[in-house]
């Protein structure tokens, strides 16, 4: 009788301590709050969204979300926390195409090498990179501004707000497509310092993204001349679609792409959660109401279909990288 | 709309109750936000970030402007008291402020600060209404040659800020600009002097380096020397207010801060953080009392804070006019605009009348409230220095690294302190002069991305950076200022020997 | 107000050799590991450009270090802690160290409670438990402020706190 009880203590004992141990059941997730790390800095135009879509996760998940800035190495060290993070569903995080899958190819030493070391869950946007020239620059178009460069090699500069950023790395695609010498000048304090060198007439033209643009172009003192997407661009209608065009196919294409990403190996049941819950969230009529204020491409894209989608840049980036090698001085 | 009709306007929408409660709201968090060190104005403004989607955009902007302005009132708070600058710009601060609580002085610098920020605040808010067009101009004028001229010459100016010899302030100078290339470099996206430390990657966080310099070195002497108390404390109203002659002193400071302040920042490209040492060194240069600077001056506070509120309030210019953040509070306040729709551009002012008068008249109210809130905290803080050494120790220390650890939620900047603590105290010991490494610190990078922007802009063409007459006269005026010091300089240091 | 056993001085002319020396030492390291950057071309200027100017700056201000020290009094002193004083800053750098070590472990509340409490017992002459309480007070106090009211994330140990 003795031993017996003492073994059912024993057992009742670890069973509870197991049960305070262990990761929460999936069917109360979220039993606490959630960390979502933004691997930019607050205030980027990667902010917005990060905290509309959390906002939102949170009343579909009836839990709490913390945002989190964890910035540096474009990107990576925030990318690399939630990657190297516990996969119980309680750090997930913010990450675009060129951190996933350029990144890895440039840097040594990160937590991921490839879109298969890490679970997306969500595709939130794609944001076509544009772009833009002062409103008396004496190009009028797209067609216009191609012959310029072709005419002027190394001497049209071309601003873009950080280095390696989606903006950037299409314009190379584009001076690698085009056989054009643009010459891109990074200015590395945000989309302000490639606006202000534009408007001060410090640069012949800028590429970059909506949310950066709108104002300046709403008050005439800027036209946004190409979009580097196919078909039309709702928020700037007038702008040629590079994509239309011969010569560059979709693979010259790199718009800015943001999932939200988790570590790989979370429980089926968590993960079922954050993957249904992101899909309601981005299907929703609030979110598609700020997208349509913000001027952002919505994509609603599950889990196979990011996978794929990074995939699929794989090999341009490997061809950009190769020619931008070639390059260097 | 006429200015004047606009901000009549602007305050019938600032005094709603729902603004005048955020417009308060804001200003005391920022002053607790200001006085915790680390933690600062940014932190604040992302953690009411979603709170103020509920609300409509001038609340939410008027919250976090609160918040800003507020910060810049309370992050000198810690750094009078206890040698703890709250963030960078109150680094300057503690050198004299510090000096001044022990002479029994910590109330009135408290009171001559909240003073002079209501003045660069309010004076700053008047530069927003009249100046902006004027300023949208002028950073049009100023590119990577003409900064990169500006802040080189910041950075030899500056290098004599805190007086002693050359050695003193040079010396650690070289230091700050060496810790601040470790990191990823900016341009090529070159890791430099890592060592296989991703933490690294983004450099030194500046301030954990200043919070190390300043306060761990300073509770380093203090657990050496086991005082009592920190400083003789009384709480007589008298002794808590300035006197006649510090009201008097302050005067001029106070002007001068505002004005340099308010240029340091509109312009985009000087760090609005230095606006408080660019007083300093102003005041160095050409007050009466100079000499006394370091030792527990009333010009070395009163400047500098002026500059700070100044400046905070002047960094909303391009936002507001121009539609471009620079920095990333300004940047954030953006990020909220844009959540409600709207987007923010040189036609703001235009198209939402509401939001920028709105906002500006609120600036004025919030700076009242912010002065009516930190006199008589004035005594609360003071009172704080009575508690007894071996409590107020281990909370600073652990304040500090609670600071350090919020900014990047990064175990590097803990273990930083004590490290630069140790550094800065030797240093301390013989007579180097910390202030300069700071100033190193900030302005290295950008002096660097100044240089290679202009080099890659002009293909190389090393004319670039005396070609626009901006540059010429920038680089005259750095000449000049820095030729005028020799000529001054041989009264400061029969003072300073 | 300072007591002055807890300092012993020292010639402060030595005290600058040594630092010019040590930063001659350091320039040169400094400029010869950025080496490894490239330098780049006047259009396309590189990451070694910016060290290289920074180095020599050091190099200068060291010599400016040195200068100095020779035209020095050889009775100027400076004081750094002896004795008792040097002792508990020592003491106090280990507690830290620790302090910090634990942090990741124990997390946040636990390891501050320690700390307060070693800490306290090395600056000041209370008993025990009076320091126990007042640890545990101040930790505990600051721990709800910033962790449960402003949920500021600090680093939590194996025990969740």
């Amino acid at each position: 009788m003795k031993n017996f009880t003492r073994r059912q203590i024993a057992l009742g004992g670890g069973a509870l301590a197991g049960g305070l141990l262990l990761p929460a059941h999936a069917d109360n997730y979220p039993q606490r709050d959630i960390t979502f790390v933004n691997p930019w800095s607050a205030g980027g135009s990667t902010d917005a969204i990060v905290r509309q879509y959390s906002k939102l996760m949170e009343k579909v998940l009836a839990g709490n979300i913390n945002v989190e800035n964890r910035t540096g190495g474009s990107g990576t060290i925030g990318v690399g926390s939630v990657v190297r993070a516990k996969p119980d569903g309680y750090t997930i995080g913010y990450a675009g195409n060129s951190t996933l899958v350029y990144q890895p190819m440039v840097m040594k030493g990160l937590a991921w090498s490839k879109p298969e070391d890490l679970q997306p869950l969500v595709k939130l946007n794609s944001m076509p990179t544009l772009l833009a020239v002062r409103a008396d620059s004496p190009v009028k178009d797209w067609a216009d501004f191609l012959k310029d460069v072709q005419a002027k090699p190394n001497q049209v500069r071309v601003g873009v707000a950080g280095l390696r950023t989606s903006a950037d790395l299409e314009m190379q695609q584009i001076n690698m497509a085009a056989r054009t010498k643009m010459r891109i000048v990074p200015f590395t304090g945000g989309s302000g310092e490639s606006v202000l060198a534009l408007l001060g007439g410090r640069v012949e033209a800028m590429a970059g993204y909506t949310d950066g643009l709108r104002g300046h172009v709403q008050a005439n003192a800027m036209r946004v001349i190409a979009v580097f997407q196919k078909g039309r661009y709702e928020p700037f209608p007038d702008a040629t679609p590079v994509g239309d065009q011969s010569g560059f196919t979709s693979a010259t294409l790199l718009p800015a792409c943001n999932y939200v990403i988790g570590p790989k190996g979370m429980p089926k049941e968590v993960l079922d959660k954050l993957v249904n819950g992101s899909r309601q969230v981005v299907t929703s009529d609030e979110f598609k109401a700020f997208a349509q204020r913000a001027g952002l491409v919505l994509d609603p894209m599950g889990p196979n279909e990011v996978r794929a989608e990074l995939q699929r840049v794989v090999g341009t980036y490997e061809t950009l990288i190769k020619y931008l090698n070639a390059n260097k001085s | 709309m006429s200015s004047f009709d606009g901000l009549m306007h602007g305050f019938a929408i600032a005094c709603t109750m729902q603004n005048l409660i955020a417009a308060f709201l804001g200003a005391l968090a920022g002053t607790l936000v200001g006085v915790l060190p680390g933690l600062g104005p940014l932190g604040g403004i992302a953690l009411i970030l979603p709170i103020t989607y509920s609300f409509d955009p001038t609340t939410g902007l008027i919250a976090m402007a609160g918040i800003f302005y507020g910060a810049m009132y309370g992050g000198s708070t810690t750094a009078i008291l206890i040698n703890v600058p709250g963030e960078v710009a109150s680094a300057i601060t503690c050198l004299d402020g510090y000096q001044l609580t022990r002479k029994g002085r910590a109330g009135a610098a408290l009171t001559i600060v909240a003073a002079g920020s209501f003045v660069g605040g309010t004076a700053s808010v008047l530069g927003i209404m009249l100046l902006s067009p004027a300023v949208s101009r002028a950073a049009l004028m100023f590119g990577p040659p003409e900064y990169f001229a500006m802040l080189l010459g910041g950075l030899l100016i500056f290098s004599r800020i805190s007086g002693g010899t050359l050695a003193a302030g040079l010396f650690p100078m070289t230091i700050g600009l060496l810790l601040a290339t470790v990191g990823q470099e900016a341009v090529t996206g070159e890791q430099r002097f890592i060592f296989g430390i991703n933490e690294l990657s983004p450099g030194f966080t500046l301030v954990a380096v200043v919070i190390g310099l300043f306060a761990v070195a300073e509770i380093m002497h203090l657990v050496a020397t086991k005082e009592d108390h920190i400083a003789p404390v009384s709480i007589k109203l008298r002794d808590l207010m300035p006197t006649k002659e510090e009201w008097r002193r302050s005067f001029w400071p106070m002007g001068r801060g505002t004005l340099v302040g308010f240029v340091m920042g509109a312009l985009p490209g000087p760090p609005s953080s230095m606006s408080s040492f660019a007083s300093y060194r102003l005041e160095q240069a050409v007050s009466k009392y100079r000499h006394e600077l370091g030792t527990g001056a009333i010009e070395g506070v009163a400047g500098p804070e002026t500059a700070n509120n100044a400046a905070a309030t002047a960094t909303l210019i391009p936002l507001l006019a121009m539609g471009i953040p620079f920095g990333a509070i300004t940047a954030l306040m953006m990020s909220s605009l844009m959540i409600h729709g709207i987007t923010p551009g040189p036609l703001l002012m235009v198209n939402y009348p509401d939001l920028f008068w709105g906002l500006i008249a609120s600036m004025y109210i919030g700076n009242v409230m912010l002065v009516i809130l930190n006199v008589p905290l004035v005594g609360v803080w003071v009172s704080l220095l009575r508690v007894p050494q071996y409590i107020f120790l281990p909370m600073i220390v652990l304040l500090t690294i609670i600071g350090a650890y919020s900014v990047n939620n990064s175990m590097l900047d803990v273990w930083l302190l004590p490290l630069i603590g140790c550094v800065g105290f030797i240093l301390n010991k013989l007579d180097f002069r910390m202030a300069p490494m700071v100033i190193g610190l900030v302005l290295g990078p950008l002096v660097e991305k100044h240089l290679r922007e202009s080099l890659i802009l002009s293909g190389g063409d090393i004319s670039t950076f005396w070609s626009s007459s901006v540059a010429v006269v920038t680089w005259i005026v750095v000449l000049l200022v820095l030729f005028l010091g020799y000529l001054v300089r041989p009264k400061e240091v029969a003072a300073d020997d | 107000m300072k007591t002055q056993s807890a300092f012993s001085s020292h010639s402060k002319r030595i005290g600058y050799f040594v630092t010019g020396a040590i930063g001659l030492l350091l320039s040169a390291a400094y400029l010869l590991l950025s080496r490894d950057y490239p330098f780049g071309s006047m259009d396309q200027p590189g990451a070694r450009v910016w060290p290289t100017v920074v180095g020599l700056m050091m190099i200068v201000a060291s010599l400016f270090v040195l200068w100095e020290a020779w035209w020095m009094q050889p009775t100027d002193q400076f004081e750094l802690p002896a004795g008792a004083g040097a002792k508990r800053v020592a003491l106090m750098i280990v507690l830290l160290v620790g302090y910090f070590a634990a942090l990741e472990y124990v997390g946040q509340l636990i390891s501050s409670a320690i700390f307060c409490v070693l800490f306290m017992r090395l600056a000041s002459p209370l008993s025990w438990p009076r320091l126990i309480v007042a640890s545990l007070a101040l930790a505990g106090g600051l721990y709800v402020v910033f962790v449960v009211l402003l949920k500021i994330p600090l680093p939590k140990g194996i025990f969740g706190y």
